[in-house]
């Protein structure tokens, strides 16, 4: 009896400290003669957890059990591998890994999130993270050479230093990296005044957008009633806050 | 109103990881048997790549070394090398050329990706050196991986089975050893002037659970087929 393990997601996943991680293992029951199922998931150190046993010793109507774990993810940064689920039936045994997690800071995990919308939208996105460097390197994957800087920010209100700081990075970028266009994301609702004045004002080609509107593009474009040209346009055709509504 | 305490909670929202267990009821494995032997005879090798007599924690030692040396050039890295093995492997170097030596192992460092043409630690070197201090088992998958479709060594692996499966019986396994390394030679996969030992390979693959223990019976050694299709098929490496 051969036994076959498949993980959803297979690679890895990205959390913050304290994040939890459910474990949902289905475990169908083999056609042929069986006496006990034993699975066995065996946890990397850094979770500071034992490994825990379960078995099944019957059948049922539905002709498969079901395991529920959780994991709290390590208070620290870095990319910890989960572990490893181990099932053993009739002498066979077999094991596949877990996951990786990839525990990233708050800012992290927020330009991260940016970077996976971004690859939504049909755009290349890297991560660079570090101090004084890009958040994220963007383009659109039809036209790689129109390379954009982009800059997260989790500030509950985004104000006039803060954007100074972003636009004085990417003149200090641009040439280097030959960045197009600074795009910069908020995750809050809250920009002020002088921030949209400037915007008005300023030679350097910005755009910015909300991350809410960011994700709503995202859903829009996945649903197919926004095209990659309009999306392209949107994000970085004109200098000024993005908005979004005007499409719906 | 979207504020950073409201992504927190976002954040935060637990992660789900599903995991499916399904069971082939009989033949499976004799399909996936067929399958791994048809990946074997599939596999182009043109060239077993090895160095010296090194063991497999050895490589990402060696690794993690290039990571601390980076922007040194070639001639001081072959200069060093020597040193740095006698501290990593803690045994007196027994290869007479140094030189060769040296350059066998950048070579062989090279073909499994570990560094770059600049002597640059690569993503996969990264993640060798990582799993070597996190999980042992996965380092020995990954590097079984590495070795087996970059080093060339799947075909040492089809080499022995063919062996195995032939009308050959090895009297001992020194002519077993000697047999393998004619093959290899024959078919051109070792060089004349290739200095790596046959031996040390195999016990490599036997460390690496792909080869199982000399059978002092059958006068043989046992290819390990459910472990090979774990290690190029099933396992997946992050």
């Amino acid at each position: 009896m051969d036994v076959i393990i498949k993980t959803d997601p297979k690679e890895r996943l990205f959390a913050i400290p304290k994040t939890r991680i459910r474990l949902n293992v289905l475990v169908e029951h083999p056609k042929g003669n069986w006496k006990r199922i034993q699975v066995t998931l065996n946890y990397n150190a850094a979770f500071g957890l034992t490994p825990s046993e379960h078995q099944i010793t019957s059948k049922n109507d539905i002709g498969m059990s079901s395991i529920s774990e959780e994991v709290v993810v390590p208070d620290k940064l870095g990319e910890f591998p989960i572990g490893e689920v181990n099932v053993r039936v009739n002498n066979d045994e077999r094991s596949q890994y877990l996951p990786t997690v990839r525990i990233l800071s708050e800012e992290g995990y927020f330009e991260q999130m940016v970077a996976e919308r971004l690859r939504e939208l049909e755009f290349e996105a890297v991560r660079l993270g570090g101090p004084r460097k890009p958040d994220v390197e963007t383009s659109p994957k039809k036209d790689l050479s129109q390379r954009a800087h982009v800059e997260g920010t989790l500030e509950d209100y985004y104000e006039l230093s803060k954007f100074r700081n972003d636009t004085s990075k990417f003149r200090e970028w641009r040439r280097a990296r030959q960045y197009k266009r600074l795009i910069i994301v908020t995750y809050t609702d809250r920009i002020s005044e002088g921030v949209a004045r400037a915007l008005r004002r300023t030679h350097d080609p910005i755009s910015l957008i909300r991350y809410r509107d960011l994700e709503t593009l995202a859903s829009m474009f996945e649903k197919g009633l926004v095209s990659i040209y309009q999306v392209q346009f949107l994000l970085l055709g004109h200098t000024g806050i993005v908005q979004v509504d005007a499409l719906t | 109103m979207s504020s950073r305490s409201s992504f927190l909670q976002r954040a935060l929202a637990p992660k789900t990881v599903k995991v499916s267990v399904h069971f082939d009821p009989g033949g499976t494995s004799l399909s996936e048997q067929v399958d791994i032997v048809t990946y074997l005879k599939q596999q182009e090798v043109s060239r077993i790549i090895y160095a010296g007599d090194l063991k497999i924690e050895e490589i990402a030692r060696l690794a993690r070394h290039f990571s601390r040396v980076q922007g040194l050039g070639e001639a001081e890295i072959l200069r060093e090398i020597p040193t740095v093995l006698k501290k990593i492997t803690s045994r007196p170097s027994a290869e007479p050329n140094s030189t060769k030596y040296s350059k066998d192992i950048l070579r062989f460092m090279r073909t499994l990706e570990v560094i770059d043409d600049e002597f640059y630690l690569t993503l996969d070197g990264e993640r060798l050196c990582r799993y070597l201090e996190t999980d042992r088992q996965r380092y020995l998958d990954y590097s079984a991986k590495l070795l087996l479709t970059r080093a060339g060594w799947v075909a040492v692996v089809r080499e022995l089975d063919q062996l195995r499966r032939g009308l050959f019986y090895a009297a001992s396994q020194t002519l077993l050893m000697d047999t393998l390394m004619d093959n290899l030679k024959a078919s051109g996969l070792m060089k004349r002037n290739d200095s790596w030992r046959v031996d040390a390979l195999i016990n490599c693959l036997v460390s690496l659970r792909i080869l199982k223990h000399w059978d002092a019976v059958q006068k043989r050694f046992d290819v390990d087929l459910n472990r090979l299709y774990d290690v190029l098929v099933r396992k997946t490496f992050t």
